[in-house]
Formats: C-alpha cells, structure tokens, sequence
C-alpha cells in the first residue's frame, strides 16, 4: 500500500493503539471475534520498538515469579502455540536452552530452578556434566550442572509481528502506520482518538504503546503507572560455534542475564545487557556493552572468541511501576484498556495477553457472545516461478522474493522493513550494496519519490529529494552477451574488477575461450566506476582493451548477472547464474573467483552510538550517485587512498560539503582529491585500529554528528572508504569460505583453491580498498593456470587465437 | 556437503511392502510429501515437482531423483537434486537409507548429507533440519497409509 493509499479513518468498534507484537496479536484476538478495529502504529512499519530487538525466544516461562500475571499468561500462552505457530506460518524452532550451573553454589540453586518450573507446569530435567559434553559440547568445561528447559523456542520476532497483523487484516481488521497518537478522550459511551490525520471515534481502545503506553493513558489523564525504558544491547554473529540451544546462566536480580541464543535462521545473538535509563529512544551501543556481552558469553560458551560479530543493536524493555504486567481497565474509564509492562517475554506471552486484554474489554462491550471466526492465518508467501536477479548478493535475496514482500498486506515503505521481510540487508555488508537498489524498488513499488524513502523511523532519510544531477556512467561501454551465447568456456571469470579483467586479458591471450560475469552492468568494478581521473594508466588501458575484446567476441560477456553456485559436475564446473533475464548456466574448465570485496561497514568495527540512517560505506554512496542521488548535505568521509577521495569528490559534485578528518593514526589527510590534481598519490594505506579516528555517532532518526579523535564534527553523513572485506559468499558453499567477515579466499601461493580448475585473484584474495595489486594479481593467477597447461591445450589455444586474428 | 540428520524411524509395515514402492513412480508421487508431479526417467531415476513447506514458505521445486547402490530389501541412496523456483541457488542431496526388520514393522535408518546453494544456503541449518525431519514424518504417515490402507494416501 503507497503513501497515497492511506485508509481513511473516522470510526471503528476498536482501536488498538501500537503495532508491536502485543498491539497485533490484540488486532488478530479482536478480528477473530468479528469486532471491526483499526491498529494505529506511529512508525512506518510494525514492529518498530520493542518487538524488534529482543532476544527473539519463546519463553516456557519456567522461571517466571509466581503468582504473576506474567506467569499465568505465559502459560496460557505455551497451550496456544503450537498450532498458532502452524496457523499462522511463522519461522520457529524448539531448540531448548540449558541453564548453566558453573559452581557448586550454582548447582544448588538449579534444583530450586527445576521445582519453580514444575510449579508452573514447564517440562525441565538436570543433567550432568557428562550429558552436557556429549549433546552440548560447545558450553564451558566449568558448567557442572544444567537444567534443561526443552521446550523453550527461538523465533523470528518480525515474522510473528507483521503475521499477526497480516492475519488480522485477511479478517478485515485494518492497520494505518504513520499515526502517532496526540489525543485521547475516554467517555462513557466512547472512545476519540486524534492523530495527525485526523480523529477516529470507537467503542473501545487498548493502549498497547509499549515504552509510550504510560505517555497514551496520560493523554486519556490515566496517571497511574509509568514505564521505564531497560536498555539491552546485543550483538549477531554468523558463526554458531555449533550452538543449538538457547544457553543462559542463573538469572540474576535484573533478568536471565547473558544468553548465547541460535537464530532462527542462522547465526547466534548474544546478549543483551540490562541498563535501566530514562531515555525511551536511546538505542545507542556502547563499546563497554560490548565488552561485557563477549566477557559474559565467553562464559557460558567459550568460542564465543572465535565469533566476529557482523552487527550490534539495542532494544529497550518497558518496566512497569508495578513489576509486573498491567492488563486492566484504565483509570479513566473502562473503554480504554491499559496493556502495558510487557517487559521482556512480550513475544512468549503475546498469546494470552492479547486473549486477556480483549476479555477485559469483553464482557463491558458485550463482545463475548459473538462468534468466533474461522482459525486465523497468514497469506501464504507465493514466489513468481523465477528467481530474477539478485538484489542482496550477501545473502542472494532474488528479485522474487523482494517482489513477494512488497505485495504483503502490511504496507511496506521502509528499508528496514524490506529487510524484515525477506533478508535483504541482513548480510555481512550490512545493507551497504543494496540499500539503493531498495530505494528503487521501494519508490517505484509506492509510487513514492526516492527522497521520501527512509531507512526505518521517520525521518530517516537515505538520499536527499534533490538529485545530483543526470545518472554517471563510468567504465567502458560494452555489447550485451546473453547467458544464451555462452553455454561452454574454457574459463569463466567471476567478477569484472580489476583482477577479473586482468585474468582474462591473459587468458584470452593465450588463446582460451573466456567468459566474464559480473552483477554489474559494466566491466570495471569498484574502480572502473571511479571518475576516470582516478584510472592508473595500466588500468586505463586494461579497460579499454577488454571493452574491445568483449565487443569483437574474443572476451564473452555476462553483465548485470550474478553467479550463485559452483558445481563439479563430470569434472568440471557449472557456473550457476542469476539475472533478470532468467536463471542459466555454464559449464567450464576454469573458473576465476575474482568476486572483490565490500566496503567494511559500521557494524565489523566498534562505534559507539545510535543506527541512525546516514552511516554508510563508498559502496552505498557509489550506488546512489550512480542514481544522481545524493546520499548526504554534509559527509564525513573516512580514508586515506583514492576511493575515499573519489567519494568525496563525487559527494562534493552532488552538491554535498565533504569533511575529510585528518586523523594522526592514519597521518595527514588524503591527499589530493581536487580539480587541479587528477592524479594524486593515493598509495597510502590504513592504518589498523580506530577507523580515521571515528569513535561514535550522534543522531536518530539521521546522523547529526561523528566524533573524531574525541571531537564532534556536525554531519548528516558518515562515509566509510577506508577498509575493504573479501567477498567470499561463492565460496560457502564449497564449503571454502568462512562465515566471518574479513575472512579471505583460502589460496595456495598460486591463486589455487585446492579444488581442480577453481582459482581465486585479486581483493577477495588480498583485500586492498584501492584495488592498487588488483591487475597484477588477476594477470598473475592467469599465468599459474596456463603453466597447468598441457603443451596440447597450449597448442590449441594457439590455433583458436590464430584464428580469432 | 554436511550430514544434519542421522536417525531412525519406524514404519508400522514389514520391509518387503516398503521396498516396491522406491521403484514405482506412481506410488512414490503417493507418499513423497508435497509431490505435485513425479514420472519416471529411467529405471532408477525420476523427475518432478515437490512443495515443501519451509515453516513460513511453501517452496515448489524441480527435483531429479536417483536411486543408487540399491541392495533389495535392505539399502539405498537416494540422490536428489533440486533448484527451488523464485529462490537462486538449489540443492544437492545424499540420502543413505537402511532398512531392517522390527517384527512387523520396519526400522529405518537414513542420514541427510545436504548441500545448498545461493538462498537456501542462507536459511541456516536448523531451518533445514526442521523441515526435513517433518517431510519425513509426512513421509513415514503416507507409506504407512499407502501400505496399511491404499485408499487413504495422501
């Protein structure tokens, strides 16, 4: 649904005031009893608070504090989910957690543990330390003891959220975003509701704000209980470690402590820390935070040293006054019903909160004696029958599935909540290569103009309304070569950046049929599309001479093309392809990964602060400006070699004022980047450690502020140019690459990876973010690979080249 | 390729009515859980289409089907290959299944050794696991059906 087709709103039986998981799970329990409601979320997307960052577990409630309404609920709620789970086709998985006893102290108390949990009807059982080193042999040598909980539950927190609202609008509920609540007036006979669209009036409305619910009953003047924001910050690895169970220790007086928790979809969260604060929007992470979270989890799981986390966030639990949850009529009056507290185990409890909640309202409204509709359930996802090009090549989110997410029935305006709905941007570079092509599709899907597109919270903008000017075109011009003309290679090449091109102008000179693929639409890479300033001659001439080898057909083409598998099939390989055209393959002799690399992003490194939109890398800005976007006003750009200048040149070109801190780590500023020098010496590299001296960020929704070398800089942008990640994502599933980042392609001295005929070159070998070895590194691995010649194919290949000539 | 499954299940059938139907295209479109189109290539190869229900995604994929190393009554390899449709990427499969008898029923044993690719290498092992362990217990429900009662297989 687009910005202009926002329902208009003047009356419901029920309004629901917040789209979390509580908020929509209320919506799915009204629309199952037939009420007519309408969701009003003051964000962009559901989700958007609390729900979206939290430990993503579906509690027992095994330990829950007796005689609470939390206990009882979440109780209730574990009867309901197993066939809600099914109903409403939400990834989930009955991992189980372990409940670490690391001394004898600790051993006593699982016992009491175990009891607490029988009280409550949770299946648990204690095991040994022997148990624990044949079915967990990833939990430290010093657990002792544990109690198993098995039928605790992993989930993914936005899947559930957004089905719940889903489900309810398949029942006719309706859900507005954009709607932030600023008045309230409960009456005997009614509800009004005020946003800034307009005022809806209803027979009944339940305050499901989370953090802001205490503001919403204020409004209504319901002064009675006030929520205090408890920060928990979290980090994601990629690497499991083989961790498959939620592993926790003994909880401790503010919650369950440090867990090592799987992620539904792979990987493992770790965290969160407790911090209780007075700031409801400070999501900020803390390089302290960090250091406790690793300290904490090492603890329990000691690979947690070999895990390079991929990304940091913070969630905030809203603490009631009470303690507990609070599911009640307001003060008030009894047509607004307060549902509030849901401190941590909202995702577990969601369930019987909401049954509870619209009971509240129930009998008062004379709700309970409608009948039930028919089981809820979410649309099905449906995928058009091919795949399509590739938008998130970390991930390999086909255009399908985009194309799917975008025709859900919650609206979807926002980066984040594309990310949420099919994987793109959840990857190692951490967005940083699609996000522009997600403005794209986001605009053109919405009918909106780019500028209007946002990162996530309002205000989050990502390029600015005016463009910079017409689309660049950099590189070489070349002529299209269909998947279709190329069925069989000698050797394909990878990749078209500078190794790429380099392997196969030696490659081709050699006589051998050769076959470039690449996701661009280009040949050139990451430097081809630099202002041709920036070219070294060598790599001018390279351009060139591929550009003319690829239009006479002496080089095959493949552009705007990814390549998502490699397969030995009858000794040899089958280059699996991707493109908008349609899915193809190729069989070949050789194939040349030269897949370059990806800018590190904010989140490989430690910089403290919120995750405002503004914080991006060169590959992010390259995209936009590639658009004639202009990604920033005022952009602090990191680095110290030619893309970062280039960056900031093009930046500066699309109307942008460019900071270029000169951080003493990394000696003086880069040099040159200017008109009068086209050719300035960027052979400078970076220095390892505090990236140019950035610490932390300021700002949300935007960036308004990078601190450098201790001082505050204003921005609205903050440019990484200055590090490069390998991309191996190819190579996984060989079974060659590792699923850290910054791990580089695992080649013998030759470029050889082990495997007969596949070969690796350039920055996914030697990451290097100006490419300066590239040329020479693709050329070198080309020569080992015709030194594996025999003198016959040598022979031959020398024929076909006579022949081309 | 990893193994994510090694375990027994027990089909309430003796081995010898199990057997026949790995070789039958007709019965195997019968009991193979999501099967919406399966014929026969060769003595011991098939081609089809299978749905298989992700948790949260119905995947419809073009799957080959090899039959290997097959010792009557007692061993398999079933290989499949498969490339989702609207996902990039696919799949490889070896499937080791021993059968052994358990009075009248039948034991089996079978690992997953599984290799994906693309988008599916991306949903994370324990997704995987899952939901093969259900196509399974689908799977063992529509032989038991098929042998104990023809007219009722799904």
């Amino acid at each position: 649904m687009g910005e202009g087709a926002r329902p208009t709103l003047d009356a419901a039986e029920a309004v629901v005031i917040g789209g979390g998981v509580v908020g929509c799970a209320v919506l799915l329990e009204l629309a199952i009893r037939g009420i007519d409601a309408v969701l009003l979320e003051a964000e962009s997307d559901v989700a958007e608070g609390t729900s979206k960052a939290n430990s993503a577990i579906i509690h027992t409630g095994f330990d829950a504090k007796r005689g609470t309404i939390e206990a009882r609920l979440l109780r209730r709620s574990a009867e309901r989910w197993p066939t809600l789970l099914e109903d409403l086709g939400v990834p989930a998985l009955a991992c189980g957690a372990l409940m670490l006893a690391r001394s004898e102290d600790d051993a006593a108390r699982l016992g009491d543990a175990a009891e607490l949990a029988r009280t409550h009807g949770v299946s648990v059982e204690l095991v040994d330390s022997a148990w624990l080193r044949d079915a967990a042999p990833y939990v430290t040598e010093a657990a002792v003891r544990a109690l198993h909980i098995p039928d605790e539950a992993i989930v993914d927190p936005f899947w559930l959220t957004r089905a719940y609202a889903d489900a309810a609008i398949g029942l006719g509920a309706r859900v507005v975003m954009r709607s932030a609540v600023s008045g309230l007036t409960v009456r005997p006979d009614g509800v009004e509701v005020r946003t800034g669209e307009g005022t809806i009036r209803a027979g009944h409305a339940f305050d499901c704000a989370g953090l802001r619910a205490d503001d919403v009953a204020r409004l209504a003047g319901d002064d009675t209980f006030t929520i205090t924001p408890r920060k928990g910050e979290f980090l994601v690895s990629e690497r499991t470690a083989g961790v498959d169970r939620i592993v926790l220790p003994i909880p401790g007086p503010l919650g369950k402590g440090m867990l090592v928790t799987p992620i539904v979809f792979g990987g493992v969260l770790l965290g969160p820390t407790a911090e209780d604060g007075s700031d409801k929007t400070d999501r900020s992470t803390t390089a302290a935070g960090r250091a406790r979270i690793l300290d904490s989890c090492r603890g329990l799981v000691p690979a947690v040293d070999e895990m390079a986390p991929i990304r940091s966030f913070a969630g905030l639990r809203p603490v009631s006054s009470t303690g507990d949850y609070i599911i009640r009529p307001s003060a008030a009056g009894d047509r607004l019903t307060i549902v509030a507290g849901i401190r941590s185990t909202g995702i577990s409890a969601s369930p019987g909160i909401a049954e509870a909640a619209v009971e509240v309202a129930a009998s008062a409204r004379g709700w309970a004696s409608r009948p039930l509709r028919t089981r809820p359930t979410a649309a099905p996802q449906e995928l058009a029958p091919h795949s399509g090009a590739i938008v998130c090549v970390c991930r390999s989110v086909s255009e399908a599935e985009v194309a799917a997410a975008l025709a859900g029935a919650t609206p979807v305006t926002t980066i984040d909540a594309l990310k949420r709905r099919c994987g793109v941007g959840f990857g190692d570079c951490q967005g940083n290569q699609c996000a522009i092509d997600a403005v794209a599709r986001l605009a053109d899907a919405n009918g909106m103009a780019p500028g209007a597109i946002e990162k996530g919270l309002i205000g989050s903008w990502l390029v600015t309304d005016a463009t910079s000017g017409a689309p660049r075109v950099r590189s070489v011009e070349t002529v299209e070569r269909p998947p279709g003309e190329s069925r069989d290679a000698d050797a394909v090449v990878v990749g078209a950046g500078m190794a790429g091109i380099g392997a196969a102008l030696a490659l081709a000179a050699a006589g051998l049929a050769v076959v470039l693929v690449d996701r661009r639409e280009r040949p050139g890479g990451a430097i081809g599309r630099l202002d041709p300033s920036w070219w070294t001659d060598a790599e001018r001439a390279a351009l060139d001479e591929v550009a003319a080898l690829i239009s006479d057909a002496s080089i095959g083409w493949i552009g705007a093309t990814t390549v998502v598998a490699l397969d030995r099939v009858r000794d040899r390989w089958r280059v699996e392809l991707a493109s908008r055209r349609g899915a193809a393959s190729i069989e070949t002799n050789v194939v040349i990964v030269a897949t370059g690399g990806y800018v590190m992003p904010r989140e490989h490194s430690v910089i403290e602060g919120p995750r405002p939109s503004g914080v991006m890398t060169a590959d992010l800005v390259g995209d936009a400006l590639d658009h004639g976007w202009a990604p920033a006003r005022q952009a602090v750009v990191v680095g110290s070699g030619r893309l970062a200048a280039a960056t900031a040149d093009g930046l500066r070109a699309a109307g942008a004022e460019v900071i270029r801190p000169a951080h003493g780590a990394d000696g003086a500023d880069d040099a040159g980047g200017g008109a009068d020098d086209p050719r300035p010496d960027w052979s400078g590299a970076v220095a390892a450690g505090v990236r140019g001296g950035i610490t932390a960020v300021r700002g949300q929704p935007r960036l308004e502020g990078v601190r450098v070398d201790g001082a505050w800089l204003d921005a609205d942008a903050l440019v990484l140019a200055d590090r490069l990640q390998p991309a191996t994502f190819l190579l996984r599933g060989l079974g060659l690459g590792d699923e850290r980042p910054g791990i580089p392609a695992p080649v013998d001295p030759n470029g050889g990876l082990g495997l007969p005929g596949l070969w690796a070159a350039g920055t996914c070998v030697t990451p290097d973010v100006d490419h300066e070895r590239s040329l020479v590194a693709g050329h070198t691995v080309a020569q080992a690979i015709l030194a594996t010649r025999s003198p016959a194919q040598r022979r031959a290949g020398l024929t076909r080249l006579s022949g081309r000539t | 390729m990893s193994v994510i499954a090694d375990e027994d299940v027990t089909v309430h059938a003796p081995r010898d009515r199990i057997w026949p139907v790995f070789g039958d295209a007709a019965l195997l479109a019968q009991v193979l859980p999501g099967c919406e189109h399966l014929e026969a290539t060769g003595p011991a190869t098939f081609q089809g289409v299978l749905a298989t229900k992700l948790q949260f995604l119905t995947l419809r994929a073009d799957v080959t089907a090899t039959i290997a190393d097959a010792q009557p009554p007692d061993q398999l390899r079933l290989e499949l290959e498969g490339r989702p449709r609207g996902l990039a990427g696919g799949f490889r499969a070896a499937i080791p299944i021993v059968l052994s008898d358990a009075g009248a029923e039948t034991r089996v044993h079978y690992q997953l050794d599984l290799t994906t690719s693309g988008r599916l290498a991306t949903f994370g092992a324990p997704i995987l696991r899952d939901s093969f362990r259900k196509q399974v217990a689908t799977l063992v429900a529509n032989l038991e059906r098929l042998l104990v009662d023809p007219s009722g297989a799904a």
